[in-house]
């Protein structure tokens, strides 16, 4: 027995011998398949962070943006290499950070594209900038970000809370009245909004007769449609979120002001942000102020829906999908004219100089690195038995200023 | 103030708080009864929503979602009750708390997961889409319809209460759930009974909610937070106090937001904190 023992003690058994020979076999033919792999020139994998709010009232945007980008990736030479790593901020700016940091520190992730919400962008912006890491921001439209909280390192490729706004009061003054009543949601993105169409609206020479201010998830129009009522203003504008913009035009319908002839006209594209659907009739002949429409007929946006809807046949086709592509298409030309590589400095000059005809139309960047875009003013409509939000008026190309006197300050990157 | 817009805003307080009312005096009943702050009760109003939702997408009938989506509410608290709250009684009350707080976060990613996180509105039926005059003032007709329909389920849960057998116990219930059960009354099933009902009452305000305003993944949150209130300025477990602080939050708000825009919800916390100076138990004791 003990003569057995120390036979045992002293060699290999066949069976290990017969396991650690497969597992060397195996260990050298993936190296010797890596070292084929480096002389056939694969390159590293280009690492894209995401964050998005996955939960809340704005999940659905988060994923048409995230699958904006993807498909932009989709049809670029780097779809083999794209990683996607995705993180949600939970609306919430800290935890926004949190996750950037955890992207850009633990992940290691070469660029991020950035949260929806304004407040969440700033942060992330604030973020980015300490860590010189690429940050392009589909959505948020923070003007501060356009100004005293610019960044080399940021890019609204969608908007700023200006753009989206300011330049469409002159249309509301010339076709409506100078009687204006403004309402939103009392937080950043409503109140920087209001502000600039009350701006804008008194150096046309018209009047603000009201204005009303409330919470983010308010159910209840009842008061302030009373008041408007009473004040009987020519246009009604401003800023409300997708559930409370729902609210406020049901319910401006069903006290029968939307029958007598006062228009809405909502920033920041606010009716195109939710399906239609939820707001039945009551949002037929209103307006709103926006960079895009599915419904332009230039060729670059006809072309993006017919592709689109080949790569994900029956998918809701909706406005955050272009700027998710847009984002997309910025960091793809940022790694084109870096030679493939996610070298952020060349990146970053390649798409600061960027021109290009996007969906929406010719777009562009700012000094400030805004995004410079074509404006419209769209109208509901029902058309074939569906209700669509229709570009009436072409506004023009609209930046935002990174000028001690523009919106957000001056910008000194 | 114009007095058209005074009417206006006293109706919409009046409608607001008898939506109130069906989530609040579930709430109450619940409480009073078995003595558990159900905090998933804004979730399953919210489901309630979403089901009346669906409902109507597939049927285009608001009548049947309004009759089918609390029934489908009620068998989910059933079951809730049944496999999840009972094996708790008699612990410490804080895990039923923890408990139902869990089963609200569960239920409303649920939501998100199966209707997404758009925002959606249930159609009103063609019948009620208008407006009728109230003393020379518009007012929309399915405005009218919800304080009517509050009102009638209101009388008739009061009547219920009453009036009738399952009443008499419900308000021993309150008072003495120890003494109902030695009188050879099956508390258990009490118990599984109001809790299913309270469901199904809720829901009821969901489907109402989701056609008056619209139904979204954030909603359940604002719903308990009234009804919380609600039940806590009528006093905890009283069905009346519940139905009265229902219609005190609702005309708050209304003239809140009318006086003060951008504070009407500081109006509704100051009207609670009046009220607990004067009465910390609230406006009434009895059911």
């Amino acid at each position: 027995m003990k003569k057995k023992e120390n036979r045992r003690n002293k060699g290999l058994t066949r069976r290990q011998f017969v396991m650690g020979s497969s597992l060397a076999i195996a260990g050298a033919a993936t190296g010797i398949s890596g070292v084929f792999k480096i002389a056939k020139g694969v390159s590293p994998p280009i690492k894209v962070g995401m964050i998005l709010p996955y939960t809340g009232g704005t999940a659905d945007e988060a994923r048409r943006v995230e699958t904006g980008i993807r498909f932009a990736f989709a049809r670029s030479k780097y779809a083999d290499r794209v990683e996607f790593h995705i993180e949600d901020d939970r609306e919430t700016p800290s935890v926004g950070v949190e996750k950037a940091q955890k992207l850009v520190e633990k992940v290691g992730v070469d660029m991020l594209a950035g949260p929806i919400h304004g407040h969440v962008g700033l942060a992330v912006s604030e973020y980015c900038k300490s860590k010189k890491k690429l940050c392009l921001l589909a959505f948020s439209g923070n003007v501060l970000i356009a100004g005293k909280n610019c960044s080399r390192y940021t890019f609204m490729v969608g908007h700023t809370t200006w753009s989206v706004s300011a330049p469409g009061a002159s249309y509301c003054f010339e076709k409506f009245g100078k009687k204006v009543y403004l309402i939103g949601n009392d937080y950043s993105t409503g109140r920087q909004i209001t502000g600039f169409m009350a701006a804008e609206f008194k150096r046309l020479g018209g009047s603000i007769v009201g204005e009303g201010y409330m919470p983010i998830g308010t159910a209840e129009y009842a008061p302030y449609i009373g008041q408007i009522r009473d004040l009987k203003p020519d246009v009604v504008t401003g800023f409300l979120t997708p559930s409370d913009c729902v609210n406020f035009t049901k319910q401006f319908d069903s006290f029968g002001l939307r029958k007598a002839g006062i228009p809405i006209v909502m920033c920041l594209g606010m009716y195109g942000q939710v399906p239609l659907e939820a707001y039945g009739d009551s949002i037929l002949g209103h307006y709103d102020i926006w960079h895009y429409s599915p419904w332009l007929t230039n060729k670059e946006n006809l072309e993006f829906k017919r592709d689109f809807a080949k790569w994900k046949p029956g998918y809701p086709f909706m406005d955050a999908l272009v700027l998710g592509n847009d984002v997309g298409t910025c960091m793809i030309y940022g790694l084109d004219q870096a030679g493939g590589k996610p070298d952020i400095e060349r990146m970053v000059d390649a798409i600061a100089k960027r021109e290009w005809l996007s969906p929406r139309g010719k777009s562009s960047f700012g000094p400030n690195h805004a995004i410079i875009h074509d404006l419209y003013i769209r109208q509901a409509q029902k058309i074939e038995g569906e209700t669509r939000m229709i570009p009436v008026k072409e506004l023009g190309r609209f930046g935002t200023s990174g000028d001690a006197s523009g919106p957000g300050g001056e910008c000194k990157m | 103030m114009s007095f058209p817009t005074f009417l206006i805003n006293l109706l919409y307080g009046f409608t607001i708080g008898s939506i109130l009312i069906l989530i609040s005096s579930s709430l109450s009943l619940i409480f009073g009864v078995m003595g558990v702050v159900n905090l998933a009760h804004g979730s399953l109003c919210m489901l309630g929503a979403y089901f009346g939702l669906t409902l109507v997408l597939w049927t285009g009938n608001f009548w049947l979602a309004l009759i089918v989506a609390p029934i489908v509410v009620a068998f989910i608290g059933f079951l809730m009750e049944v496999y999840t709250l009972r094996p708790l009684y008699g612990l410490d009350p804080l895990l039923q708390l923890f408990l139902t707080l869990g089963l609200s976060m569960i239920v409303s990613n649920l939501v998100l997961h199966f209707w997404g996180g758009d925002v959606r509105s249930i159609s009103i039926p063609e019948a009620l889409k208008g407006n009728v005059l109230i003393l020379g003032t518009v007012y929309p007709s399915f405005r009218l319809f919800v304080f009517i329909v509050s009102i009638s389920l209101v009388i008739s849960i009061w009547f219920l209460i009453t009036q009738t057998k399952w009443g008499i116990i419900l308000r021993a219930g309150v008072h003495n759930m120890e003494l109902v059960d030695a009188l050879g009354i099956n508390i258990s099933w009490v118990f599984t009974l109001v809790f299913t009902f309270g469901c199904g009452l809720s829901s009821v305000a969901g489907v109402i909610i989701g056609a008056l305003h619209n139904c979204n993944t954030n909603m359940h949150t604002d719903l308990l937070i009234w009804g919380l209130l609600a039940v806590v300025i009528g006093g905890l477990g009283s069905f009346r106090g519940a139905v009265i602080g229902s219609l005190i939050l609702g005309v708050s708000e209304a003239f809140g937001a009318l006086l003060m825009p951008g504070l009407a919800k500081f109006t509704i916390y100051t009207v609670m904190v009046v009220i607990l100076l004067l009465r910390p138990e609230g406006l009434l004791k009895e059911i």
